[in-house]
């Protein structure tokens, strides 16, 4: 076995990894295969799938329920926007802090909100930004709240592989004549990949499913989770609805994560 | 923050050099994001705890100093959620570890790369697309008196009456919690061990290391930050997790986060900032207290040390 | 029903700024002029914006648009979150962006005080005079200066669903009590109640109407009373009445087709759910007493000197019309205001007779069930503070 370095892995030891994994995602995909197999039930709060009905899919796309396309647009963007700006944060403090002083200081800074409740955050944008300087809440503010939410977790990611980063690649580079931002794309940027890639996603993903701090900094904006919490609210079930849009964003999901999984691996 | 320490000597491998910023303009540029976080973040949130000593009356705030808050906070059964909280939060982020750490390991040192991996990986994706809600409620029909569980046990003459236990309990929060954040200590693990040398594993084998011995002298503490990162990434949102016990504990196990969202509910923003105030001062109690029993036993906090090797 | 917690102290935009800055005012930050504050955003004619919880909205709004030639632009709110929706009409300025907000019945009244509703000229609603005056006057609408602020679109006597045939109980109209839920070996650990505040208010219903306890009004508990109520309740808990608190409508459902309950405090839109998946519920007709309540909608302050105040009220008379009660009843069996004109607007379009018969026992259901003693329940008690701390103290006993 190639990839099983200096026999770390016994047949037995193997298998009790693989038995773990599978509790976990069993614990994990019951609910959600049984979520997608409710949405193709005329009654989903049974719990019974049959008899059978394509009505929901159906339903999705007419009238007044096709309305989550605009909030489903929306959070996309905001989590592309949050995406970005965070990874690119958490790059630029992540690659510095290994090798400056008050690093801890500095790293307590950026995790510290971490432990505040997410609703609070939310409160606490509106007071600030609303009540005190008197700017109006909207896209901005929905946007910096997840920012908020997601660089931590980026910075973490990123920092995952920049405590492992040798500089003396970066010296060594330098001392073969490359310029400063060759030493970065040519040599920082590929060993980095793994990180950079892993708090891309999880920005993103913890925007996209952020509700709390949306609610209270949201001014007139309408995200995904949030037109879900409105939907729920309705005294008429929505659930087989919204069991039919999580099936759909379900098979969406996988084939771009899948997608994006593969090109990376090519990558590297 | 565990992860934060200052820098002693205690430890065998020496600190990496520390050196002031070599590029002006990345120190400029890091000072100036540092500042706008304090300013523009901090700044807000720590004013939020301010109100936590102000009297409000709903959204029409009567403004004056007082502790009522904190009175009015200060009550057992609000400790008691507390701790109960923090307790569930705790016990399965330690099961999630369990569970976690030898699948990571064997997902990036023994399994090659290909698709079952990729598919894994995806896998490992795919439920953070989905709305918490929506999935956790399946579970009622599983667990519930009628459900599948129930179902099977009955017919089986296993049980004559229904197990009650199964759902509106303790066990169905613990057991809903479990899979959803799972995938958030898998994932920093596997960055870390993947990162971690093939040739130093196998340079511990040839020196006569066990493989327990290269696990645990070679793998894991290489695999530290992830570590640290794996607890933070599912015990932080888990704290703030409120459709598990929601929807699963059916009013009968109150936890922390609806009590933040019933506060902000009766819009008592006074009492939910004593509350938080309160939580936070908690966490960083448990915090130093890990990290002297770490230091005690001759483990150092800083996950920047020795890093490097 | 959906109420959640509200406030009756008095917020305005502006105390609300004041507050937010005087909040942060430790801080003695710069306070910055409010731009963009008040302005009004230009109404399209034709098109009416309203705001409002997902139940007043009807399927599609084909009648609404024949019958004033309007156009309708709905904007669903979580109106149950009272927090969240004084938000989003004091700080987000809701009233600038619509022409209708629906709320809760008594919500709206802290926001008569601070001057965020328009009073209703009712001279312009042919419909409004024929609402009873018991609906018109009742307290969660009237604020006792005889003046008109919103208009009630549809109300309900609220009790519990029960499952007769498992439980050898007779049907509606055969009274039943409360103890089915409360207080009851024979539902022992099959019942569920609201996990919010509403529980309390239940208890002390419950509690006043057997003469146990010395409650003013339910809906509007002092701190004592509501730790009498909530005692009554915990020790319910502990007997094991309860198998589960819920929070939400899907949670009503799924209790009762799971079957973990035989008796549940729900909204009647649940039973009429469950029915529909085969399963024999009934929603409770009660001796002792109902929760009433009411959802009404206002025209935002902002509203009146738009150039379209003339189709907004064509608007709101179409609410209280007969195509809107008799839609309701069907899709919900809620009580329009002018049940009246939709009965007769049912048989004017020749309605199936099945149809006809559910909006017909709406006008029974009136009749029956506000005979008894009944609870309004709407907004906010005065100490709320007290309300969510005793409800806190209920769900960690």
């Amino acid at each position: 076995m190639r990839h099983n370095p200096a026999g770390l892995f016994t047949r037995k030891t193997v298998a009790v990894s693989i038995v773990f994994g599978a509790i976990a995602m069993a614990l994990l995909y019951i609910p959600i295969v049984g979520l997608a197999l409710l949405s193709f039930s005329t009654q989903p709060l049974s719990g019974i799938p049959w008899p059978l009905t394509l009505e929901w899919y159906a339903s999705l796309f007419e009238g007044n329920n096709a309305k989550w396309i605009g909030p489903l647009g929306t959070s996309v963007a905001i989590g592309l926007i949050v995406s970005t700006a965070a990874t690119s944060v958490a790059l630029l403090i992540g690659r510095a802090l290994p090798v400056i002083e008050r690093r801890g200081g500095i790293l307590a800074a950026y995790l510290s909100v971490l432990v505040m409740p997410g609703i609070l955050v939310g409160i606490a944008v509106l007071i600030f930004y609303r009540g005190l300087l008197g700017i109006r809440t909207g896209f901005w503010s929905v946007v910096l709240v997840h920012f908020i939410w997601a660089l931590p977790f980026a910075l973490l990611c990123i920092l995952l592989v920049a405590v492992r980063f040798d500089r003396r690649l970066l010296e060594a580079a330098k001392d073969l004549g490359a310029s400063r931002y060759r030493q970065f794309v040519d040599v920082e940027l590929p060993l980095m990949l793994p990180g950079i890639s892993a708090s891309a996603f999880f920005s993103f993903l913890l925007s996209f499913n952020e509700l709390p701090r949306t609610l209270y900094a949201r001014g007139g904006v309408t995200t995904l989770p949030y037109y879900i919490w409105t939907a729920s609210s309705a005294h008429s079930s929505q659930v087989s609805l919204i069991y039919a849009l999580s099936a759909v964003i379900m098979l969406a999901s996988f084939l771009v994560t899948l997608l994006a999984m593969r090109l990376l691996m090519r990558a590297e | 923050m565990s992860l934060v320490s200052a820098t002693s000597d205690r430890g065998g491998v020496a600190p990496p050099a520390t050196r002031t910023i070599r590029f002006s303009l990345e120190g400029a540029a890091i000072r100036l994001v540092t500042g706008l976080w304090a300013i523009g973040v901090l700044l807000p949130i720590l004013s939020l705890l301010v109100i936590a000593f102000l009297r409000g009356r709903g959204i029409g705030f009567i403004w004056t100093p007082s502790l009522q808050a904190y009175s009015d906070i200060l009550v057992g059964f609000r400790i008691e959620i507390i701790l109960r909280t923090l307790r569930i939060v705790a016990l399965v982020t330690l099961i999630e570890f369990v569970l976690a750490f030898p699948f990571a390991l064997w997902l990036a040192k023994g399994l090659r790369a290909g698709w079952t991996k990729s598919i894994i990986l995806v896998l490992l994706v795919v439920p953070f697309f989905l709305s918490p809600a929506a999935r956790t409620i399946v579970w009622r029909s599983i667990l519930g008196r009628e459900g599948l569980v129930n179902s099977v046990l009955m017919s089986s003459g296993l049980v004559d009456t229904p197990l009650d236990w199964l759902l509106f309990s303790q066990f169905a929060i613990h057991l809903g919690l479990i899979g959803p954040y799972f995938p958030s200590m898998v994932w920093p693990l596997f960055i870390s061990i993947s990162l971690i040398d093939d040739e130093l594993i196998k340079a511990s084998r040839d020196l006569g290391g066990s493989a327990w011995q290269t696990l645990w002298l070679v793998v894991v503490p290489l695999a530290a930050p992830g570590i640290a990162a794996g607890i933070l990434f599912t015990a932080i949102p888990m704290l703030g997790d409120n459709v598990v016990s929601a929807l699963l504990g059916g009013g009968r196990v109150a936890l922390l986060a609806e009590s933040f969202d019933d506060l902000i509910r009766a819009m008592n923003f006074a009492g939910a900032a004593a509350l938080a105030s309160l939580l936070v001062l908690i966490i960083l109690a448990l915090g130093a207290a890990v990290l002297a029993l770490l230091r005690r036993n001759g483990i150092n906090g800083d996950v920047f040390r020795g890093m490097q090797a | 029903m959906a109420m959640k917690n509200a406030n009756h102290c008095t917020p305005s935009r502006r105390t609300v700024l004041k507050g937010l800055v005087a909040g942060t005012g430790a801080l003695a930050a710069p306070t910055l002029a409010l731009g963009g504050m008040g302005r009004a955003q230009a109404a399209t004619p034709g098109t009416i914006r309203m705001m409002g919880g997902p139940t007043v909205a009807l399927q599609d709004w084909s009648l609404f648009e024949k019958e004033t030639g309007l156009k309708m632009e709905f904007t669903p709110f979580n109106v149950d979150d009272v927090g969240a929706l004084y938000n989003e009409i004091l700080v987000n300025g809701a009233g600038e962006r619509f022409d209708l907000i629906n709320t809760l019945a008594g919500v709206q009244k802290p926001l008569v005080k601070q001057e965020q509703v328009a009073q209703l000229d009712t001279s312009k609603l042919k419909n409004y005079a024929g609402i009873p005056e018991t609906v018109k006057r009742s307290p969660v609408l009237y604020a006792g200066d005889g003046k008109d602020w919103s208009v009630p679109l549809y109300y309900n006597a609220d009790s519990f669903g029960y499952f007769p045939e498992k439980l050898g109980l007779p049907r509606p109209p055969e009274k039943l009590t409360w103890d089915l839920l409360l207080n009851s070996e024979q539902t022992l650990g099959k019942t569920a109640i609201d996990g919010d505040m509403i529980a309390l208010m239940i208890g002390g219903m419950y509690l006043k109407n057997r003469g146990l306890a010395e409650i003013a009004d339910p809906a509007n508990m002092t701190a004592s009373e509501c730790q009498t109520a909530t005692n009554f309740l915990i020790e319910r808990k502990k007997a094991g009445q309860f198998r589960s608190l819920w929070k939400t409508y899907d949670e009503q459902v799924a209790n009762f087709v799971n079957g973990e309950v035989v008796v549940q405090r729900c909204w009647e839109p649940a039973v009429k759910e469950v029915r529909a998946k085969g399963l024999d519920v009934e929603y409770a007709t009660c001796s002792d007493f109902h929760i009433n309540w009411m959802h009404s909608t206002f025209m935002p302050v902002q509203a009146v000197e738009r150039e379209n105040v003339e189709e907004i009220y064509r608007a709101l008379d179409w609410f209280i019309g007969g195509s809107y009660a008799a839609e309701l009843a069907i899709l919900r069996g809620y009580t329009g205001s002018r049940m009246d004109l939709g009965l007769e607007f049912a048989k004017a379009q020749n309605w199936a007779p099945e149809k006809i018969a559910q909006v017909q026992a709406n006008i029974v259901k009136v009749e029956t069930k506000f005979s008894n003693p009944n609870y309004w329940i709407g907004g906010a008690p005065d100490d709320l503070a007290a309300h969510d701390s005793e409800m806190a103290r209920f769900r960690n006993a």
